[in-house]
């Protein structure tokens, strides 16, 4: 994330000008816009989508129909440039981040952009084993494989010690397994790539890492021992610019989207990797 | 204490020392491992060469091909890609131990290309001298060849482990830990300067004594 941070910092530099001006040209015409339309409601909507979120919304797309929306797809292959197109007006809405990353954007390009409520879903972040089905049965000296990069390790800790499986020291906000204070079942803590985990979860105890990998690697991503509790801080949903925070039409996208249709698009094509906030 | 607030003497006590000894440990098994095996390859492809002690035109050929082919792979393929080797061999996929095996499997054709090129500087005219003396192919090999290659060889495998240093780094990919590893997830990703340099440091260290130990060995043999 703080990766991103910087990239886009140095990439969209230029591109904050421009939109700054635009912005400031697009409000004064907007605000005159909706003032002379008044109450006529908005029913052509652009949505940018990342492309790995084309399938959700197809799934979402008839119910939106059926309200009334005329929905036209923007597909991006980066997780900046929807962001971007919504800041430019090219988009009116995008649905591929979660809350962290969109306060992260938020606060590096000086954006205000709102996410509707209510959200959608989350990513599921799990405890997976083929040694052990419960927590209980870790034993002693039981070997973990961690994510070695900072925000997925700092997580897998905290599934381990919600569980009170070890102890970490307070105030640190993203623990290292140097952070640790009592580990009173010896834990072996391995730490590897993410994208190793998966077919190294045969040469440890449990592995603990976002379902997206377990799934890649064509594991059952529901499978799991225990899930993070934490995912509901990483919720993702529709996000809009502040002057639509309010809009029928963008709460009536948020709510739509709560439906069977995609919780099951959630568990059929996304392999149970992406859950539903709603259920 | 968090990471941040630490000095550098425990981060030291706590990271670099014993990410220290875990590289040496990787470094020494498979430098001994790969110089052991890249050995032999080397012999065989020298005796099987066309004039060569053994002349095989198949055995060599065959040799050069996986030689090239282990070569030409990105290590942290390499790693990825021999797993099921490495589990059937250390039992485990990922950890230090498991590490030692992609090291010497990509370290050893590297090895014997070195030892390969060591061997073919020997005069002919040596061998030649020394097969009219009546001595046997392994009197050659073992009496002639490797006894006149032996400062070439010292150079060349300074030179490969100067260079399974720099895979070990990367073997932290499948947890093995180590200088690199460190030095990449504590350091780099973890935004810690102070671990990141030191742990340069330390590498330039290493690398100097290692290179001053081979220079030392090769102007004694010399």
């Amino acid at each position: 994330m703080k990766k991103m941070k910087r990239f886009a910092l140095a990439a969209f530099a230029a591109a904050l000008a421009v939109s700054a001006v635009l912005v400031a040209g697009c409000a004064g015409n907007g605000g005159e816009t909706k003032e002379a339309e008044g109450a006529a409601e908005k029913t052509e909507i652009v949505v940018g989508l990342r492309a790995d979120g084309v399938d959700m919304f197809n799934a979402i797309k008839p119910k939106l129909e059926e309200a009334g929306y005329t929905v036209t797809t923007q597909v991006f292959d980066d997780s900046i440039q929807p962001n971007v197109a919504l800041g430019e007006g090219a988009v009116d809405i995008n649905w591929f981040q979660h809350v962290p990353y969109l306060n992260q954007y938020n606060e590096s390009n000086g954006t205000d952009f709102v996410m509707v409520e209510p959200y959608t879903h989350y990513p599921l972040f799990a405890m997976y084993s083929t040694k052990i089905d419960k927590l209980d049965d870790l034993q002693d000296g039981a070997k973990i494989g961690l994510c070695n990069d900072d925000s997925n390790r700092a997580r897998g800790l905290r599934l381990l010690e919600e569980n009170g499986l070890i102890k970490i020291k307070e105030g640190v906000e993203t623990p290292t397994v140097f952070d640790i204070e009592e580990n009173p079942k010896n834990l072996e803590f391995i730490e590897a790539e993410m994208s190793v985990l998966p077919q190294s979860i045969d040469d440890v105890d449990a592995v603990i890492l976002a379902a997206q990998h377990m799934f890649n690697a064509g594991k059952d991503a529901t499978d799991f021992v225990v899930e993070s509790s934490d995912g509901k801080d990483f919720p993702l949903g529709f996000v809009v610019r502040a002057e639509d925070a309010d809009a029928q039409w963008a709460k009536d996208f948020a709510t739509l989207a709560q439906c069977d249709e995609l919780a099951d698009c959630f568990a059929t094509t996304y392999g149970g990797c992406l859950v539903p906030m709603w259920k | 204490m968090t990471l941040a607030e630490m000095g550098l003497g425990e981060i030291f006590q706590l990271l670099i020392v014993p990410a220290f000894f875990a590289t040496l440990r990787m470094l020494v098994i498979s430098g001994v491992l790969s110089t052991v095996f890249g050995f032999f390859l080397g012999i065989v492809l020298v005796i099987t060469e066309k004039g060569g002690l053994c002349e095989n035109a198949i055995i060599n050929r065959l040799l050069d091909i996986v030689v090239n082919i282990i070569r030409s792979f990105p290590f942290i393929i390499l790693m990825i890609s021999i797993i099921p080797l490495t589990r059937l061999i250390t039992g485990s996929s990922i950890g230090e131990t498991a590490a030692i095996v992609p090291l010497t499997v990509a370290c050893t054709p590297f090895l014997a290309r070195i030892f390969q090129n060591a061997f073919k500087e020997v005069d002919p005219a040596l061998i030649e001298a020394a097969q009219s003396f009546g001595a046997s192919k392994p009197q050659i090999v073992f009496r002639v060849m490797l006894k006149e290659s032996v400062p070439a060889i010292i150079s060349g495998v300074c030179l490969a482990i100067i260079n399974l240093l720099n895979c070990t780094a990367m073997a932290g990919t499948i947890g093995a830990g180590g200088l690199g590893a460190v030095a990449l997830t504590y350091g780099y990703q973890n935004f810690n300067q102070e671990i990141m340099y030191s742990i340069c440091v330390v590498l330039v260290i290493l690398v100097a004594i290692i290179q001053y130990v081979g220079d030392v060995l090769y102007r004694k043999l010399k």
